[in-house]
């Protein structure tokens, strides 16, 4: 019996120390797949988040926003404007324009055709047309 | 025993005798109401409105005659068929293959225009309006050159009108010359070697002098109404946007928002640029060898601003536990240069620009060190100029930052600046300086917050485990761990040794 008691305690000890030792999986990290789009904006201190989301379960489509200065609103969209939206987002062409040159003075662009970054005010192709997509979407607020 | 209550009776007098400037200025400042300190007036939430709302109205009451004329111009015949398209599509009056728009149809347009038009003007100040066209529609009306030109001679023509330009703007420039004349002795006063403080002169030397005060109304923001200014460092040039002056016109808060623009020059980011002042190692994780290493470690503390890098923030918020906790020892984390928190750099080129600024508080902490120290600078000669009041210089003071109260972060969001109240309590109220013109008795410091003294002991080159909390100014008990967030590899071959140690107490 006493034997068996300490047969148990080693298989506890063993088994227990076999499996503390084996590595947790890590979790198989999948690239994050973008459904709508979210455009962020950066001016000196001021930063604001416009979020296009995808129809919910009621089959609605939203844009959410919110800045630091603690505005937030949530605007209905039409199935066309969110397609328009997001081909409009999807078709941005040209180089991303590189951060280090305006640090401050910035828009960001995700969706599902990647990252798209604009410094505001310059005068390349994508700048401008990021600049647009905001404009457009600042007027839906 | 009659002596133990007179003395708890004095104790208690002394303290009611504290001004709540020097123990809480951030109350102070977020009191509501108007405040003059004598230098000018931080309005109340309720006047800007009334102010902005009085613009809005004039400025709308002339946007059908402006358009109007803006229609019949030759130049705009394209743009009027477009609009025409979109805003007459249900009327026979604008059938888009007559060449020839009628006059009702003109005025169909014209009324789509000034809604249009109102509606980018002014979309922080009504309700969401109705879209008379399309998603689609709008975009090619907006999108287009004549239309862009015409709202931003709207903006700034409102502008104009708003913010009082030509009674402050003649302010902001005097402010913003005499900080910068300030700047070298500023300079002068760090301990610093010759050699980094001539180059650190040169580069302020190359601000551009003059103030930039027009500022882009995109994103959600107007900043005829809204607050804001910035230092952009590559052309080395400094926005004072309008709406800053609908809040304020008192030189407190002038001096207090360019002094902390004009010290992003200087911060542990911006200092990188141009080449000139100084490179990072390539084994910095991010500013451990700032030429004022001490003031940064300072700010890294829970006795100052508790500055958060985004990684660690996000780490907070759940995402691989962590202490969490006034006082707890917290885990620093930068990521060396590679996975999600970094760029896609190798490693070896740690100083990443865009996540020095994005990534890390303290590039906001150093320039509202270094903000509150010019405008200590500026204030205490135009005080003594203006022979202010010792009230003028409380309030005064707690105007300096009062914009902050508003300052907003919903909790789920990293932001690159502090919360309002640090940024208030712990740097403007714990400034020497500022302290002393407040006139605040020297025994009335809180023991939450400490100043972050320049001339404080210096971990130069990695800064360790300090096992004190409350070790002198440094602040508290820190851990610094770098990490390398890139599952492929971890190695440190090329990434930062850092050097774990106490600190020496003076």
């Amino acid at each position: 019996m006493k034997s068996l008691r300490v047969f148990l305690i080693l298989a506890l000890v063993f088994g227990s120390s076999a499996f503390a030792s084996q590595k947790p999986a890590k979790p198989s990290r999948k690239p994050a797949q973008v459904r709508g789009l979210r455009v962020e904006v950066q001016i000196g201190d001021r930063r604001s988040v416009f979020d296009v989301k995808p129809a919910d379960i009621k089959g609605k489509y939203v844009m959410e926003f919110y800045n630091n200065a603690g505005k937030r609103a949530t605007r209905p969209l039409t199935p066309d404007d969110y397609n328009y939206l997001l081909k409009k987002a999807q078709k941005l062409q040209g180089e991303n324009n590189k951060r280090e040159f305006c640090p401050q003075k910035f828009i960001r662009v995700v969706s599902s055709s990647g990252e798209k970054t604009g410094c505001d005010g310059a005068q390349n192709v994508l700048a401008k047309d990021i600049n647009g997509l905001v404009r457009l979407l600042s007027y839906i607020l | 025993m009659g002596i133990l209550i007179i003395a708890m009776l004095l104790g208690i007098a002394a303290l009611a005798s504290v001004p709540l400037e020097c123990t809480d200025l951030a109350k102070v400042a977020c009191r509501p109401g108007d405040r003059s300190d004598g230098t000018g007036t931080r309005y109340s939430r309720s006047a800007v409105t009334q102010r902005s709302m009085k613009a809005e109205l004039a400025m709308r009451a002339k946007l059908p005659g402006l358009v109007s004329d803006f229609m019949k111009e030759p130049g705009s015949l394209f743009l009027r068929n477009i609009a025409a398209e979109q805003f007459g599509i249900d009327s026979e009056d604008c059938d888009s293959s007559d060449k020839t728009v009628s006059q009702k149809c003109q005025s169909i347009v014209n009324e789509g225009m000034v809604e249009l038009v109102a509606n980018s003007l002014f979309e922080n100040a009504g309700p969401a309006k109705s879209r008379p066209v399309g998603l689609m529609g709008v975009d090619s009306i907006i999108g287009h050159k004549k239309y862009t030109e015409f709202a931003k001679g709207l903006y700034l023509e409102w502008m104009k009108q708003s913010s009082d330009q030509e009674r402050t703007g003649p302010i902001v420039d005097r402010v913003f010359e005499d900080i910068l004349k300030d700047y070298p002795a500023f300079i002068d006063s760090l301990p610093l070697d010759e050699q980094m403080k001539k180059k650190m002169k040169a580069k302020i030397a190359s601000i551009d002098t003059e103030i930039k005060p027009s500022c882009s109304d995109i994103g959600g923001f107007n900043y005829n109404v809204d607050p804001n200014a910035f230092y952009f460092p590559t052309t080395q040039e400094v926005h004072f946007c309008p709406g800053t002056l609908m809040n304020t016109d008192s030189e407190f808060t002038i001096a207090t928002a360019l002094g902390h623009e004009l010290g992003h020059a200087l911060d542990g980011c911006f200092i990188a640029m141009d080449g000139g002042v100084y490179s990072y190692p390539a084994n910095d994780p991010l500013q451990l060898t700032y030429p004022i290493p001490n003031v940064v470690s300072c700010l890294r503390g829970a006795t100052s601003l508790d500055i958060q890098s985004r990684a660690a923030w996000t780490e907070a918020q759940g995402v691989g536990g962590g202490a969490q906790g006034p006082g707890a020892p917290r885990s620093y984390k930068y990521n060396s240069g590679s996975g999600k928190y970094g760029s896609k750099a190798p490693k070896s080129a740690a100083f990443d620009l865009t996540n020095c600024v994005q990534n890390d508080q303290i590039a906001e902490g150093v320039s509202d060190w270094i903000g509150a120290e010019l405008a200590a600078r500026y204030i205490k000669r135009r005080a003594e100029q203006l022979k202010l009041t010792e009230q003028n210089r409380r309030d005064g003071w707690a105007n300096a930052n009062a914009h902050l109260c508003d300052w907003k972060i919903p909790s789920t969001t990293y932001d690159t600046h502090s919360s309002g109240e640090k940024r208030i309590n712990a740097i403007l109220m714990m400034n020497p300086s500022i302290r002393t013109q407040m006139s605040c008795p020297p025994d009335s410091k809180p023991e939450n917050y400490a100043y972050c003294d320049p001339n404080a002991p210096v971990l130069r080159g990695g800064y360790g485990t300090f096992d004190s909390p409350s070790g002198g100014n440094i602040g508290v008990p820190m851990n610094l761990e770098v990490i390398i967030d890139d599952e492929s590899e971890a190695t440190t071959e090329s990434g930062p040794v850092i050097k774990r140690g106490k600190r020496e107490d003076k």
